[in-house]
C-alpha cells in the first residue's frame, strides 16, 4: 500500500502570453461575479436601507459621498450587511449615530466601530452598565473619532444637501436626570432630502410621540420607522394621524421572544391606511430617492 | 500472523471495546471475571491460538478503559449540582469562544461553599464582555444539565470536552485578572491579533472565510453562508475539522513537489513545519492537533514505504488519540471524518491515480493529483455525511477541485499577510489584493455551484445500516483491487 502522490511531469512550455490572458480573464470574471453576487453600488442619489438584523434596529443612509449608520442591530451581523451596499473602494463610515445605548441598537456599532473607519459619532450622551457600551467608548476614545453629542433639538446640514433634524430629546437635563428609561429618551430625527422625508424614532415610546406632539412639531414624512419595533408602548394612533407616512417600517426579528410587533399598532397603521414594511417578512428594505420620488425595494 | 498483523488486530480489538463501552456499561465484576479466564487461557494454551485471547484481551481491555476514563458524577462534581441556583468561582480554561451574538466560557477549577469540584462549567456572557483565558470568574446562576435539541444530542457532544453542567443567563464578576504568561495565553494572544488584522482589512464575507481557514474561527460564519459551503460539497473548507488538515498536509507535499520541485522523499521536513505553524496559529485545539498526528503519520508511512505501515500507522494513531480521550471514538464526528479522510487517501489515492492516468498533471496545475486526492477523501467521508447530515452533492467533486487548486495559494499568502502585518500595515497591503481576489474567487465557486438545481440533495434519515454496507463493500473493494494489483507487478 505505497503512495504515489509525487509522480513528476514534464517541464511543461508555458505559453506566457496565454497564461497573462487566462489571468487577466480569472480576475475579471471574480470581479463580475463580486458585483453580481455580493454587493449592489448605490446607483441614486439617495438610498436609505433600513437592514433586516434580526431584532433589533440598524438604518443605512448613502448618498455619493457618504455612508450614515444608525444603530446596528443586536449582534455582529451588521458587518456582513454593510458590505453588501458599500462598494470595497468605499470602506468608510462618515457618521455614526446610536439613538440610545440599548444592546439591540448598540452592539453591532460596537463591531463596525473595531473594524470600519468611522469618521464621527453622535448619541445622546446616555449611560450604560453594559459591556458593549464600555467597549463603545473606549473604542471611540482609543481611535480619536469626533464625537457629537445631542441632547438638545438641533439641526445636522450633512454633505450632498441632506440634513438630519434631531427633534428629541428636548433638553440636556432630561438626560441627566434619567433613571434607567433609555426608551422614553432615544434620539428622534427626520432625514430631510428635498421632498422627501424618514422620521426615524429609534425606540421612543409614545410618551416621547405626546412630548414631540405637544411642542407642535411638523411631523408628515413620507416614511416613518416605526418606534420601539411596533410594539404596542409606541406608535399611538394621534401621532400615526401627524405623522401620516406613506410607507411604516418595523424593523423586527422573526419569532421574537417580545411578541413584537403589537396587534394594536398593526391595525394603527391599517386605520390610516399606511403600507407596513416589516424587516422580519421582507428583508432589507432599500429606498431610493432622487429628491422628488421615492422607490421601494426589498429583499425578499 | 505476522507480529505487524497482530498488532493491528489488538489495536482494532481494543477500539472496538472502546465503540462497545460508549453504548453500554457493563458491571465491572464481570469484566473482570472474563479478563481473569482470559489470563489464565492466554498462559495455558498453545502458541497459536495464544494471540487470539491475546487479542480478546485487549478488546475487554479496551470496554475497562473506557469505563475506567468516564467522569464519575459524585457530591465531589459540580454537575452534581445541576438544576440548583448557586454562586461559584472558577478559571477560564479554555480559548473563549466568542459567537456572532454570545461569548460562550468553559470555567474550571470549579469553587463553591469553600469546596473544590470537579468538572467544568459553561457559560454564556454577553458579547464585548472583556474576559481572557486564565481571569478567575464569580458566577451566580442555576445550571442546568445541557439540553439536547431535536437531531443534536448537546449533553453528549459536551461531555467529550469534560462538560456537564451549562448555565445560560449568568451574573459574572471578575475576581482576579490572570497574571499567567504561559506559553497558551500567548499563542492565543497572538490568534486574537491576527483575528483584528483579518477583520479590520476584509470585509465580509471574505474575512470570515480567511479567519475559518487560517485561524479555525468556524463559529461566526452566518447560517447562509455554511449552506452556500455544504450544498456546493466544500464545507470541509470552513472547519479546520481533521477533514481539513488532512486535506491540507496532502496539498502541501503535493504542491511542494510539483511546484517546488523537492523530492518526494524530502517533502516531510517541510509539510511538518508547515502544519505546525498552522496549528499553533488556530490556537492548537485538539482536533487540530489530532488530525495533523493523522496526515503526518500517513505522509511518513509513504516515505518509508512498508507495505501495511499506512495502515498500522493510522490505527496507531488512533488508538494512542482515544486513549487521550476514549469518547471521540463515538460522540466526536470529527475524528471519524478526519480518519476515514486519512484511511481513503490511504486506500485509494493510488487507485484513482491510475484510473485518470489521460488527466494532465501540470506543475502548476496537479490536475490529477487533486482530482485523485479530493476522491479519495471524500469516498470513505461521503457515508459518514450522508448519515449524519444526510448532505449529498453531485457537483462537489468538480467544486472541490476548482476550490483547492487556490487553497494552498491563500493559505500561503494568508500567512504572508498575517505576519507582514504585524510588521507594517502598508507591508501588509501588498498581499490584500491577491488574496481578496482568490477568496471571492472561492466563494463565488462555492455561491454558485450551490445554486444550481438538481445537484445537491438533504436526504434525511440516512439509515446507518446503509452507511456500515457500504463501508464493508468500499473495503472489500479495496482488498480486491490491492490484490489485483499486487499480482500485476
Amino acid at each position: 500500500m505505497q503512495l504515489h502522490f509525487f509522480k513528476k511531469n514534464k517541464p511543461e512550455k508555458a505559453n506566457k502570453l496565454i497564461f497573462v490572458i487566462g489571468l487577466l480573464l480569472f480576475i475579471n470574471l471574480v470581479i463580475l461575479g463580486y458585483s453580481l453576487f455580493f454587493v449592489s453600488p448605490l446607483s441614486t442619489e439617495l438610498r436609505v436601507v433600513f437592514l433586516d438584523i434580526g431584532q433589533g434596529d440598524a438604518i443605512l443612509i448613502q448618498t455619493p459621498k457618504q455612508n450614515i449608520l444608525i444603530d446596528g442591530g443586536p449582534d455582529k451581523n451588521i458587518v456582513r450587511k454593510l458590505d453588501q451596499y458599500i462598494p470595497l473602494t468605499k470602506r468608510h463610515i462618515d457618521l455614526m449615530i446610536l439613538t440610545h445605548p440599548d444592546g439591540d441598537h448598540l452592539v453591532g456599532l460596537v463591531e463596525v466601530l473595531r473594524r470600519w473607519s468611522v469618521g464621527a459619532v453622535a448619541e445622546s450622551g446616555m449611560k450604560s452598565l453594559n459591556p458593549a457600551y464600555i467597549e463603545f467608548n473606549s473604542l471611540i476614545e482609543s481611535k480619536n473619532i469626533k464625537r457629537y453629542i445631542i441632547n438638545t433639538p438641533q439641526k445636522m446640514f450633512l454633505k450632498d444637501g441632506l440634513s438630519l433634524d434631531f427633534l428629541w430629546p428636548f433638553s440636556k437635563e432630561l438626560i441627566e436626570d434619567n433613571e434607567g428609561d433609555c426608551n422614553f429618551l432615544s434620539l428622534v430625527a427626520i432625514l430631510d432630502y428635498d421632498d422627501n422625508d424618514f422620521l426615524l424614532t429609534g425606540d421612543a415610546t409614545e410618551e416621547t410621540e405626546e412630548e414631540l406632539m405637544l411642542r407642535g412639531l411638523k411631523l408628515k414624512v413620507d416614511v416613518l420607522k416605526a418606534g420601539h419595533h411596533g410594539s404596542k408602548y409606541s406608535s399611538g394612533i394621534d401621532f400615526l394621524e401627524q405623522v401620516d407616512p406613506e410607507y411604516a417600517i418595523i424593523s423586527v426579528g422573526e419569532n421574537n421572544n417580545f411578541g413584537h410587533p403589537s396587534l394594536r399598532v398593526l391595525d394603527n397603521f391599517r386605520k390610516i391606511g399606511t403600507k407596513v414594511l416589516r424587516t422580519d417578512k421582507k428583508g432589507d428594505i432599500i429606498f431610493e430617492s432622487n429628491g422628488q420620488t421615492l422607490t421601494v425595494k426589498t429583499e425578499r | 500472523m505476522t507480529s505487524s498483523k497482530a498488532f493491528f488486530y489488538c489495536l482494532l480489538f481494543f477500539v472496538l471495546g472502546i465503540g462497545l463501552a460508549s453504548f453500554l456499561f457493563i458491571s465491572s465484576f464481570f469484566l473482570y471475571f472474563i479478563v481473569a479466564i482470559l489470563i489464565l487461557f492466554l498462559v495455558f494454551t498453545s502458541k497459536k491460538s495464544k494471540i487470539w485471547f491475546l487479542v480478546f484481551l485487549f478488546f475487554f481491555a479496551g470496554i475497562i478503559y473506557y469505563q475506567f476514563r468516564e467522569e464519575r458524577i459524585d457530591e465531589n462534581h459540580i454537575a452534581f449540582l445541576n438544576g440548583e441556583k448557586i454562586v461559584f468561582q472558577g478559571k477560564i480554561v479554555k480559548e473563549i469562544d466568542e459567537r456572532l451574538d454570545k461569548n460562550k466560557i468553559t470555567l474550571g477549577n470549579i469553587v463553591t461553599r469553600d469546596k473544590n469540584l470537579k468538572g467544568k462549567v459553561l457559560i454564556n456572557a454577553p458579547l464585548y464582555s472583556n474576559y481572557q483565558y486564565g481571569d478567575t470568574l464569580g458566577v451566580e446562576c442555576k445550571i442546568e444539565k445541557p439540553n439536547s435539541e431535536k437531531d443534536f444530542n448537546y449533553a453528549n457532544y459536551l461531555s467529550r470536552y469534560g462538560v456537564y453542567s451549562v448555565c445560560y443567563w449568568p451574573k459574572i464578576k471578575v475576581i482576579e485578572r490572570s497574571k499567567q504568561n504561559s506559553i497558551y495565553a500567548n499563542i492565543l494572544k497572538f490568534k486574537k491579533k491576527s483575528l483584528n488584522f483579518i477583520t479590520t482589512n476584509f470585509p465580509e464575507p471574505q474575512a470570515t472565510f480567511l479567519s475559518a481557514i487560517l485561524l479555525g474561527l468556524k463559529k461566526q460564519i452566518p447560517a447562509d453562508m455554511r449552506t452556500w459551503f455544504s450544498s456546493s460539497g466544500v464545507s470541509h473548507l470552513l472547519a479546520v475539522s481533521g477533514l481539513h488538515i488532512a486535506i491540507l498536509i496532502q496539498m502541501i507535499a503535493i504542491l511542494l513537489t510539483n511546484v517546488f520541485l523537492i523530492k518526494r522523499q524530502k517533502v516531510f521536513v517541510p509539510t511538518i513545519f508547515i502544519i505546525s505553524l498552522f496549528i499553533i496559529l488556530i490556537g492548537a485545539p485538539a482536533s487540530a492537533i489530532r488530525a495533523g498526528l493523522m496526515g503526518l503519520a500517513l505522509l511518513f508511512a509513504s516515505k518509508i514505504e512498508r507495505p501495511y505501515s499506512a495502515f498500522n500507522s493510522l490505527v496507531l494513531v488512533g488508538t494512542l488519540m482515544l486513549l487521550f480521550n476514549p469518547k471521540f471514538l463515538i460522540f466526536d464526528i470529527g475524528f471519524q471524518l478526519s480518519f476515514m479522510a486519512v484511511l481513503g487517501i490511504s486506500l485509494f489515492y493510488k487507485l484513482f491515480n491510475k484510473w485518470f492516468r489521460k488527466i494532465p498533471d501540470y506543475r502548476f496545475l496537479p490536475l490529477r493529483s487533486y482530482l485523485s486526492m479530493t476522491l479519495s477523501t471524500q469516498i470513505l467521508v461521503l457515508p459518514l455525511v450522508l448519515y449524519y447530515f444526510g448532505n449529498l452533492s453531485l457537483i462537489a467533486p468538480v467544486a472541490n477541485i476548482l476550490v483547492l487548486l487556490v487553497v494552498p495559494i491563500v493559505m500561503l499568502l494568508g500567512f504572508f499577510f498575517i505576519f507582514a502585518s504585524f510588521i507594517n500595515f502598508w507591508l501588509a497591503q501588498i498581499f490584500f489584493w491577491p488574496l481578496w481576489i482568490l477568496i471571492t474567487y472561492i466563494i463565488l465557486v462555492a455561491r454558485v455551484f450551490s445554486g444550481i438545481p438538481y445537484l445537491s440533495f438533504v436526504i434525511m434519515g440516512f439509515p446507518f445500516v446503509a452507511a456500515l454496507v457500504i463501508y464493508i463493500l468500499l473495503f472489500l473493494l479495496s482488498v480486491h483491487f490491492y490484490f489485483a494489483q499486487k499480482g500485476e507487478f
